[in-house]
Parts: C-alpha cells; structure tokens; sequence
C-alpha cells in the first residue's frame, strides 16, 4: 500500500477522533471507589453452602417420613430427626440473608 | 493493587482505552461502561500487580472481548448514527472522517485504531485482541484495504 494511503488513514482516524464531542474522565480515585464498591457488594459465586442446606432439608424429610411412618421408633429418633432440621434451618436463613444483603 | 498503584495504571491507560472504545462502538455511554468493567475484571483477575506494559494490552484485550460480547447479544448498535462530530474548523472533513469509521467493519476499526493511533506492532494487536500474529498481519491489510476503498473517490477508484 503507497505511503500516502497509509498517511491518509491515519490522518483520517485523527480527525475522526478530534471530531468527536470532547469527554472528561472520572479521576482515578472516583473509579477507585467505584471499583472498590462492585468488587466488595458483587454477587457471590455459588458456593458450597446452597447444596448444603439442600442435602440437609432433603435427609430431614427422608427421615421424617421414615419416623412418622414407624411408629415404633423411641423418642430419641425424633430428636435425631429434629436437629438436623434446626441445623438446615439455621444454614438455609443465613445462606438467603447474606445472598440478599449482596 | 492499592489505590496508589491504580491511581497509576488508570492515569497512564484510561484516556487512549476510553478512546479505542468509544471510537470503535461510535457510543460514549459504552465507552464508559466498558472502560470501568475493563478495571473491574483487571482487578478480579487477580492479575493487578502485573506491569504496565503487560497491563495494557490486557485492558485492551478486555475491552475488546467486551465490546464483541455486547455485540454478540445485540445490546448495542455498533455505531451511533447521532455521533456527529462537533469541529468547527473544517466541519465536511471531520463528518467524512467519522462516515468512513463508521462504514469499516467493526474488526476492521478495532485494527486500524490500534495500528495507526496506538502505534502497536502486530504482536502487541495480537495481544490486545486474542488473534494470532497471522491473522493480524492478513485481517490488517484487508482493513487498510477497505479504508483506502473509502477515501478514494469513486472515479479514481475505477481508473
């Protein structure tokens, strides 16, 4: 390509830039912050923590289903029933109030 | 990063970055939201410490692979016909300036900007955009093609 093209193009992307509307940009500390705020408040990545609690909502109806279908079981197994439903309970309200505070 | 050295990086790459952006989306409102993603996924790459010299062409590269994902879903038009360019000294060339980008394919922008107005070598266009040296050198030359098809006037072109 001659010399004198390739002069014109980039002539040419010179004026297109000076002709476009001037922009001033935010300071660094202003995107600084910015930044600091998306990156402190952005949506957690899925963690561990919603299976979790699945699983253990899921063993507790497995197992309360088992209890209240046998009726001979002692009372101690509705105790092993009830904890880990506290348990799931407990995980399942954090895990919601720290995706909605996020 | 602490502010300090952000504070460095963003005075030393985000005006010629805002400009590559803007210039080839042809928007502003892009412009912005991209350059401040493009210091976003810097930071959450877990790369920030790198240096200068590397950190540029990354931005570049993000900033790239954003615009093409905003273009792929269709979010954007690719150029802004409402652009219109705001020289007074010599109002008929800078429109024709702003047309002719306008009229190049968006790859085609992206490579021109980056050889003629950020002075890159082929090398460093293949780091900022994620093609190989190959194709920058044959994607390059079809570009400068395609702008010299622009600027020269029809007439000429035939003769």
């Amino acid at each position: 390509m001659p010399e004198e093209m390739e002069q014109r193009i980039r002539h040419t992307l010179q004026e297109a830039d000076f002709a476009a509307a001037p922009h001033e940009l935010p300071t660094p500390s202003q995107v600084w912050s910015r930044l600091q705020f998306r990156l402190a408040y952005r949506p957690r990545k899925e963690t561990y923590a919603s299976h979790v609690s699945t699983i253990l909502v899921a063993v507790y109806l497995l197992a309360f289903l088992m209890w209240s279908t046998w009726s001979t079981w002692l009372d101690a197994s509705l105790i092993a029933v009830l904890a880990p439903a506290t348990a799931a309970a407990v995980f399942l309200c954090m895990h919601v109030s720290r995706n909605f505070r996020s | 990063m602490d502010e300090q050295a952000f504070s460095a990086l963003y005075q030393a790459t985000a005006k010629s970055l805002w400009r590559y952006i803007a210039r080839v989306s042809g928007r502003q409102d892009i412009a912005d939201d991209v350059l401040q993603e493009s210091y976003l996924r810097l930071l959450r790459s877990g790369r920030s410490a790198m240096k200068l010299a590397d950190a540029r062409p990354y931005l570049f590269r993000i900033a790239t692979n954003l615009l093409h994902d905003r273009w792929r879903r269709g979010d954007d038009l690719q150029f802004e016909e409402g652009d219109e360019p705001t020289t007074e000294s010599q109002p008929d060339k800078a429109l024709d300036a702003t047309r002719m980008l306008h009229r190049l394919k968006p790859r085609a922008r992206e490579l021109l900007w980056l050889a003629y107005m950020e002075g890159m070598t082929h090398r460093e266009i293949a780091n900022a955009t994620g093609l190989n040296v190959m194709s920058v050198r044959i994607l390059l030359l079809r570009a400068r093609r395609e702008a010299a098809a622009l600027l020269t006037p029809k007439g000429k072109e035939d003769a």
